[in-house]
């Protein structure tokens, strides 16, 4: 009797937890599912919809076409006042004084943003190896000094590998020539002197450091195919030992295209079409560096993957890691330094991640790399 | 190779993208979370006051939106830097300088641009695709379609024919 009683007991109290069990997953289940719906319906209610991708010609985009054009010719017609800053490119003068403040932004007024002439030549020593010489200054024969590349045929090897090692200090082309080192600033008296002492040309963060020849960037190819006027011609002769690499420009279409040749391209020159595939599809459904290493080293012999550093950037959305560029910037520095040593342009074989900085992929990628090529 | 197109459409597309294309892709809160720039991006912000400040003109005139809004084309091709950087802040107003290094950073894309087997042409994407297919006979040999990239909200894309 006294087992009989006990166990109607202990049946009850397991009866009890599992019932408390059952009604928290359901909370928070619920919970869950309701937090989703209202937000999915959030979006549903206030996002106006997006024309298909190619609809340029949709009555939204129209209308922001003409904003912009309405823009760009209100500031055409104020070309000439003084505080504008003009763009090579496109002939937007954008206004620094007329900045709006938002949120997370910087409204600086312009003559703030001068720095006193002392304060700038300091800075311009300490970013000199941004700096340059006038572009116009160099000759061609420094250009072809400097470039390891050798254009006399497909697949060509760098000559000068050991002399672009990656502890090697920015080459002095890096530097202000003589003529145009910053004075010290002791020395700067007035205003015309200041003036003076600013590099002729400033490069932009991670840009070419002097003009690149076409016959520099063609890699062998000697039938001058390019955009300017010159023949177009098939690649008919890819090789297991060449790369295709595409260079990504965001919203011109660059993810139908990437995707086009993800699934259209036949790699089997390279082994197997799996190779470009996987590669590509691992990287991008999950954001996972070790992965990535290894489809980067697996594929660096035989040189077969379609690289694409923007698809990187698109991580940072996704896991929802804006600001936080030190993985990102990890994942494009071993991309760089793959591109480089495969392609035989700059690094050792021997190079590894860990002594690789950001300023050094910088000097070598000025020093020769170009950003696209078969 | 490379696919181009048409630069205020192209910043009309991107304004587009990091406004509305992303709270469809990924909620609310990533609106003016662009990849390398912050237009409007404030987690505690309401979506509402978002969208008043977050307009077209006021895109074109935010200081860290630049590199989106002007010359994207060609910082991607004459930089190694995926997304470009405006100059250095001791360098603001500056114009002669400013003026040189885009004329600079131009050349240098110009240039690069001789180096690809294939410039590919937003506005002729049929065209350019067909060209793609014969630019490379033997790698796409089989290609007769491709599938435009679905719509983040729809999930619909297109598929089109190469003839």
């Amino acid at each position: 009797m006294a087992r009989t009683r006990k166990k109607p007991k202990g049946f009850q109290l397991r009866s009890w937890a599992v019932g408390i069990a059952i009604v928290v997953s359901s909370c928070v289940f619920l919970s869950y599912a309701v937090y989703h719906i209202i937000m999915a319906a959030e979006a549903e209610s206030t996002s106006s919809p997006l024309p298909q991708l190619g609809d340029y010609t949709s009555p939204e985009a129209k209308a922001a076409h003409a904003v912009a054009l309405e823009y760009a010719a209100s500031i055409r017609r104020s070309k000439n006042q003084p505080q504008a800053v003009i763009n090579a490119d496109y002939p937007f003068i954008l206004h620094e004084d007329t900045q709006p403040s938002l949120p997370g932004q910087r409204a600086v007024p312009t003559e703030s943003k001068r720095l006193p002439s002392t304060s700038r030549t300091e800075a311009t020593q300490l970013s000199s190896h941004r700096i340059i010489d006038n572009v116009e200054q160099k000759d061609s024969s420094s250009v072809n000094s400097r470039s390891p590349i050798k254009t006399s045929g497909r697949g060509s090897e760098s000559t000068s590998s050991s002399a672009l090692k990656l502890d090697k200090q920015p080459p002095s082309t890096f530097n202000l020539s003589n003529s145009m080192q910053p004075k010290n600033p002791n020395q700067i008296n007035n205003e015309e002197d200041r003036r003076n002492n600013k590099p002729d040309v400033y490069v932009l963060p991670g840009a070419t450091t002097h003009e690149v020849s076409g016959q520099e960037l063609n890699f062998g190819r000697d039938d001058g195919r390019g955009p300017f006027g010159t023949k177009w011609r098939p690649v008919s002769d890819l090789s297991r030992d060449d790369w295709v690499v595409y260079l990504r420009i965001q919203k011109t279409g660059s993810q139908t295209f990437w995707q086009t040749l993800q699934q259209e391209f036949d790699a089997g020159i390279w082994g197997r079409k799996q190779t470009v595939r996987n590669c590509i599809y691992s990287m991008l459904d999950v954001f996972d560096f070790k992965a990535l290493l290894q489809c980067v080293a697996l594929n660096s012999a035989r040189k077969v993957y379609f690289v694409d550093s923007s698809v990187f950037r698109q991580f940072t959305i996704k896991s929802r890691k804006f600001w936080n560029l030190d993985r990102l910037i990890d994942l494009e520095n071993y991309f760089y330094v793959e591109r480089m040593r495969t392609s035989a342009l700059s690094f050792s074989a021997d190079t590894s991640i860990g002594t690789i900085t950001r300023r050094d992929l910088h000097v070598h990628f000025q020093e020769s790399l170009p950003v696209c090529f078969t | 190779m490379t696919f181009l197109r048409e630069p205020v459409s192209r910043a009309v597309s991107e304004f587009r993208h990091i406004t509305e294309g992303l709270v469809a892709q990924f909620g609310p809160h990533t609106f003016g979370a662009a990849w390398d720039y912050n237009f409007t991006f404030n987690p505690s912000m309401p979506i509402k006051e978002k969208r008043r400040i977050g307009t077209f003109a006021n895109w074109m005139k935010c200081s860290q939106c630049h590199v989106g809004v002007s010359n994207r084309l060609t910082r991607f091709l004459g930089s190694s830097e995926t997304t470009g950087k405006s100059l250095p802040e001791e360098l603001y107003g500056d114009l002669d300088a400013l003026e040189k290094a885009n004329a600079n950073m131009l050349r240098v894309a110009k240039s690069r641009l001789w180096s690809c087997a294939f410039i590919g042409i937003m506005e002729r994407y049929e065209d350019s695709m067909l060209v793609l297919k014969h630019t490379f006979p033997q790698g796409l040999k089989r290609m007769i379609s491709y599938a435009t990239n679905p719509h983040p909200k729809t999930g619909k894309g297109k598929r089109g024919a190469i003839s």
